[in-house]
């Protein structure tokens, strides 16, 4: 048997505490959970924004969202080049 | 539905236009550009031009050139066209406003070093960014030696030319760059820089290694290959003008002398190049070690401010001994020799 299987198995024999048992406030979660949905959402692996960001699914938002997104691909992209030349 | 779908691209193409705006801007202040104003305000007076890339931008000192000049009160007015990080095809463009704006040029000095006079002009994406922009703000002449006889060449220079975030893309990248730069320093001692860049980067300019210089230098030498086309296009351009055109070799450190040019394969690459310039009625100048101290280079190739007085006066010297003699001439050591062909 594989580690990853016995992982599973201990997993669901509950023998292996999820790490996020040890937060003890509740709202500390509900944050954790509401900022992975927002990103989930943001990054297309939801289809429904999270609760309070109805703003996310607006047109708007969407347009400033790829507008944004593409103007900082063209403004980081040169990483990869020969930029030995700056004007100083 | 539609309103779904138009709104967003109505607005991140709105995002895309002033980042368009930005860069149009930012480029406004880039070498490039403040050469293109020097090109488009060139005194009428002009009877010299230097011409290469950054190392005739820093080699170069037209006040000193001119001081030593020893033909009396006919010393020409120089200036000093050279651009960092450019090609035979940018300074080709580069002559052929200088012309256009003033017709009277005497003289022109084009700076080289190692195989640059016979490498074919590379116009890839990639490479055309910087100051080699340049070419993009002549498409048709720059696509005629990167894609010659090719439409679609030249078509996508013209097209690119027309959006700044293209043409001018690396005009944000420096800032980008200088702040990378910052962060990678962050805990570390700080790294070298003068005016054209990282001291340090500068070594990727010269060759890797030994064999790598004797094999491209072999290629060249073996193959008898000719001046690269933008360089013959930029002597027949003078030539058409009346224009004399020196090819001097720029001085080098003590390292890169003692390293390539001591090698044989320099001695036989400078007599295939000097063959060549008699060929084409060219000045042939063999100026790269008459600059002996490291202390007048800022980096491994550019000559600092002293350095470039030195050698601008002893080039104005030599070149108003030459220039007064009526056939091409070739230049070692400072000792001249006339070769009537």
């Amino acid at each position: 048997m594989s580690e990853f299987q016995q992982s599973q198995q201990a997993e669901q024999a509950g023998n292996i505490e999820h790490p996020t048992s040890n937060i003890q406030h509740p709202s500390a979660l509900a944050t954790l959970s509401w900022i992975k949905h927002f990103f989930d959402y943001l990054g297309a692996s939801r289809e429904e924004p999270p609760p309070g960001a109805s703003f996310l699914a607006s047109p708007i938002w969407l347009g400033i969202w790829w507008g944004v997104l593409i103007g900082l691909i063209l403004l980081f992209c040169g990483q990869t080049s020969k930029f030995i030349y700056i004007d100083f | 539905m539609k309103r779904r779908l138009f709104i967003p691209i109505a607005i991140a193409l709105v995002i895309l236009l002033a980042y368009n705006l930005l860069i149009a801007h930012a480029a406004k202040k880039t070498q490039r550009r403040h050469l293109l104003s020097a090109l488009n305000s060139l005194p009428p007076s002009t009877d010299c031009v230097f011409l290469g890339n950054s190392l005739i931008e820093a080699g170069c000192d037209a006040h000193a050139f001119e001081l030593a000049w020893s033909r009396g009160d006919s010393a020409p007015m120089a200036v000093n066209l050279g651009l960092g990080a450019t090609t035979p095809v940018e300074h080709f463009l580069i002559l052929k406003r200088a012309f256009e704006r003033q017709a009277k040029i005497k003289y022109v000095i084009y700076g080289f070093f190692d195989d640059q006079l016979n490498a074919a002009p590379d116009g890839v994406w990639q490479d055309l960014i910087g100051n080699r922009a340049f070419s993009y703000y002549f498409p048709k002449e720059a696509a005629a030696f990167y894609t010659p006889h090719s439409r679609l060449g030249e078509w996508r220079l013209e097209m690119t030319q027309k959006l700044p975030m293209l043409a001018e893309r690396s005009s944000l990248w420096d800032r980008v760059e200088l702040f990378r730069r910052q962060l990678d320093e962050i805990g570390m001692p700080k790294q070298k820089v003068n005016r054209f860049g990282r001291v340090g980067d500068f070594n990727a300019l010269e060759a890797k290694d030994v064999p790598s210089f004797v094999q491209r230098c072999d290629a060249i030498v073996e193959a008898r290959k000719g001046f690269s086309a933008p360089l013959q296009a930029m002597i027949d351009l003078a030539h058409e003008h009346g224009a004399k055109f020196f090819l001097v070799e720029m001085p080098m450190s003590p390292k890169h002398l003692q390293t390539f040019y001591s090698l044989p394969v320099w001695a036989e690459m400078r007599s295939h190049l000097q063959s060549l310039a008699r060929e084409q009625q060219v000045s042939y100048v063999t100026a790269s070690d008459w600059v002996t101290e490291a202390t007048n280079f800022e980096d491994t190739v550019h000559l600092n401010e002293s350095g470039a007085r030195f050698f601008s006066a002893r080039l104005g010297t030599t070149l108003s001994q030459m220039s007064s003699e009526p056939k091409n001439q070739l230049v070692a050591n400072g000792k001249q020799t006339v070769r009537q062909d």
